[in-house]
């Protein structure tokens, strides 16, 4: 019987992370699709937290994943605020045509 | 009672600066006066305590700064010294104040000038206070910059201006010296603690003690003007009078010596900084109690006499030690704020003439002023049993037992300069009050007795230039021999300046005709401000011209800098592609390599 240890969960929090960075590079087209992989990278470190909190007996960890998650929240609607004006002054959120900074 | 006495200065201050916006003039005279005079009262209790009843505590105001084992802490020493420098600064900056009332006329600066004043008083609380080097840098810093606002107050002249900048600029020489003395300091006894210090100060090599003890030299040198770098007091005479006297004649001269004071202990380790003490010391009494000879503006016959005397100070210290020198300070400033607030009195009788040859034959109508000013001239010649007396005396006395040619040489440089002082004090005197009227009939015309507040310090400086010494310290006793030469010599002096300036004027024109270059070299303050000039400020002038006209033109036309930026720029610019995915990849770039080059480096180290 294998038992689920912090390796497994140091390994799929890394994975997940993986997969949120490749949504943010490799995705060119969706901005919202952008956002949903930086929650994701945001729920795969808070995942690490929970993990080495477990690991060591030490509540901090959870604590803080918990403060993490508020943030996120908080962050996905500030981004999904900033999408609707957008979307209303440019009647498009292609993440292509955002290049505003272009120098 | 102790933390009221330094506060309230800064309370009146504070106040006084509101009313500056309320344009509220008589209030803030008030106000700062009544601050002030309350400190002075406690200022009293403060020492019958720490002095007779011999209660020295230290009381912690706040922490400051804590760094793990680097701890500053705002805290108020009050032992002897401390207590007695502040009693001699709140007593005359309370006179001054009271001064400043009948003195200054009436303008809209008035309510910022008396603030000035007391915040100038707060600091100076401050820096005698401090149990350690961080918070007295801390407090002479700001009293140097507050009495750079002072003497620049209610005076936009070009003149002063460049006055004030002077002594602000000469002392930040001395303040580099000081933060590289209180580095050295920390670097050897890991600690700022001035009772710390010199507990320890005799457990390290004598080298690096002189290296300390000279650095602390050269900072109390800048700041009590000694020879060479007295340029600044000079010039500061430009400010108000009350400005002058509390700041260039008590104050910030007074931080040297207190400096010097409170590090004696370590001071007696180093001979050599003794030695440099007496030789600077007793040059810079000399020429300038010479300079003070030959003035015509009667503020710079002060100011030269204020240095040195300074000098005298120095050369007390490294003889005799820090209760001659303290004993000789507090006499000093009583009779000098005495003979100066007397100076301001005649000014303002005079409708502010400064020039000693346009007084004269006024002591009819200042008859108060006059005598004041001859018990504080007395004083400061030592005339026998008043105070001046015994503070010379005392000085002499250590000067004669001290052995080697640093004592011969004080000796006789000290000796000369008594005489000399007596002869310019008794020259201000008769040309001020006496013989025939030189100024213009308009002039003259309105001279008067100054208003009560103004004569009121002068009475209270009076009798404490003449009875002072008995409550300071009985032990002082005076060798016949000296008693007698130190009685003699003064009187020779003022006998010479009657003779010269009442009963035969035209002998020191004679005199002045024939040795033209001494006269110039002393009136022009032994020409170190030409030397400055030349070597500091026109090198500076010709290098600034270089920059501007070689270098800024070779860089501003189209020259190879010019196109190295732009093609730089123009090839940076291409990494903005304004994707916001390219800017994250370069972020999780960024981050893995480093964390990639932090994970090497412990892996391998």
């Amino acid at each position: 019987m294998l038992s689920i240890g912090l390796n497994h969960y140091l390994l799929l929090s890394a994975f997940l992370f993986a997969t949120g960075a490749c949504g943010v590079f490799i995705n060119h087209k969706n901005i919202t699709a952008m956002l949903l992989s930086v929650e994701l990278m945001l729920v795969s470190v808070s995942l690490n937290l929970v993990a080495f909190s477990c690991f060591h007996n030490d509540l901090t960890g959870q604590v803080f994943a918990v403060f993490i998650l508020v943030a996120a929240v908080a962050e996905a609607v500030v981004g999904i605020a900033v999408f609707i004006i957008y979307f209303l002054n440019h009647k498009s959120i292609e993440a292509e045509n955002m290049s505003g900074l272009k120098g | 009672m102790f933390t009221a006495m330094v506060f309230l200065p800064l309370l009146g201050a504070l106040i006084a600066g509101l009313c500056y916006f309320y344009k509220k003039v008589a209030f803030s005279k008030f106000i700062t006066c009544f601050c002030v005079g309350i400190a002075t009262i406690l200022s009293v209790f403060v020492l019958y305590e720490v002095v007779f009843l011999e209660a020295s505590q230290v009381i912690e105001i706040a922490p400051w700064i804590s760094v793990g084992s680097f701890k500053v802490v705002w805290s108020f020493n009050f032992d002897v010294l401390s207590v007695v420098m502040v009693s001699v600064i709140i007593w005359i900056s309370f006179l001054v104040h009271v001064f400043s009332i009948g003195f200054i006329e009436k303008s809209y600066t008035v309510p910022s000038f008396m603030s000035y004043l007391s915040l100038f008083t707060f600091f100076m609380l401050v820096l005698v206070l401090s149990d350690n080097l961080i918070q007295m840098f801390f407090a002479l810093e700001s009293a140097c910059l507050v009495s750079y606002f002072l003497i620049r107050c209610g005076n936009d002249r070009e003149a002063v201006e460049k006055a004030a900048l002077k002594s602000f600029l000469i002392n930040r020489v001395g303040d580099i010296a000081l933060i590289v003395g209180i580095f050295a300091v920390y670097n050897l006894f890991g600690s700022f603690n001035f009772a710390e210090i010199l507990q320890n100060a005799h457990k390290h090599a004598d080298s690096s003690i002189t290296v300390i003890c000279l650095l602390f030299l050269v900072a109390a040198m800048v700041k009590s003007a000694q020879i060479g770098v007295h340029t600044w007091l000079v010039d500061a005479m430009e400010a108000e009078t009350p400005v002058s006297v509390l700041v260039h004649s008590t104050a910030i001269a007074g931080a040297g010596i207190f400096l010097v004071a409170r590090m004696f202990p370590m001071f007696e380790l180093s001979q050599t900084s003794l030695t440099v003490m007496i030789v600077i010391g007793g040059a810079t009494a000399f020429f300038a109690a010479a300079s003070a000879c030959v003035q015509t503006d009667i503020k710079r016959v002060m100011a030269f006499s204020n240095i040195s005397q300074f000098g005298l100070i120095f050369v007390a210290f490294g003889v005799g030690g820090v209760r001659i020198a303290i004993f000789y300070f507090i006499i000093h400033s009583i009779s000098k704020s005495l003979l100066f607030l007397g100076v301001g009195s005649a000014i303002h009788a005079l409708s502010n003439e400064v020039d000693l040859r346009k007084m004269g034959g006024i002591c009819r109508q200042v008859k108060l002023t006059c005598v004041l000013m001859w018990v504080g001239t007395l004083t400061m010649i030592g005339f026998p049993f008043l105070s001046g007396y015994y503070s010379i005396g005392t000085v002499m006395e250590a000067v004669y037992s001290y052995k080697g040619w640093e004592g011969t040489y004080s000796f006789i440089l000290i000796s000369m300069t008594v005489f000399l002082t007596a002869f310019y004090l008794g020259r201000l005197m008769f040309m001020l009050f006496h013989g025939e009227q030189h100024g213009d009939e308009k002039v003259m015309a309105h001279v008067a007795e100054s208003p009560f507040t103004i004569l009121f310090p002068l009475l209270l400086l009076a009798v404490g230039s003449v009875f002072s010494y008995c409550f300071i310290c009985e032990c002082f006793v005076v060798d016949k021999l000296i008693g007698a030469l130190f009685f003699l010599v003064p009187l020779f002096g003022i006998f010479n300046a009657y003779v010269l300036y009442l009963k035969k004027p035209n002998i020191p024109e004679a005199i002045l005709n024939k040795f033209k270059n001494t006269h110039g070299f002393l009136l022009n303050g032994l020409y170190f401000d030409k030397l400055y000039e030349h070597v500091f400020i026109r090198p500076v002038y010709a290098f600034g011209n270089v920059l501007l006209n070689k270098v800024e033109a070779f860089l501003s036309t189209d020259s190879c800098i010019c196109k190295i930026f732009a093609g730089t720029s123009y090839n940076i610019r291409k990494l903005h592609s304004g994707f916001v995915y390219h800017y994250a990849l370069a972020m999780i770039v960024g981050v893995t390599v480093f964390v990639l080059w932090y994970i090497s480096v412990e892996v391998l180290l």
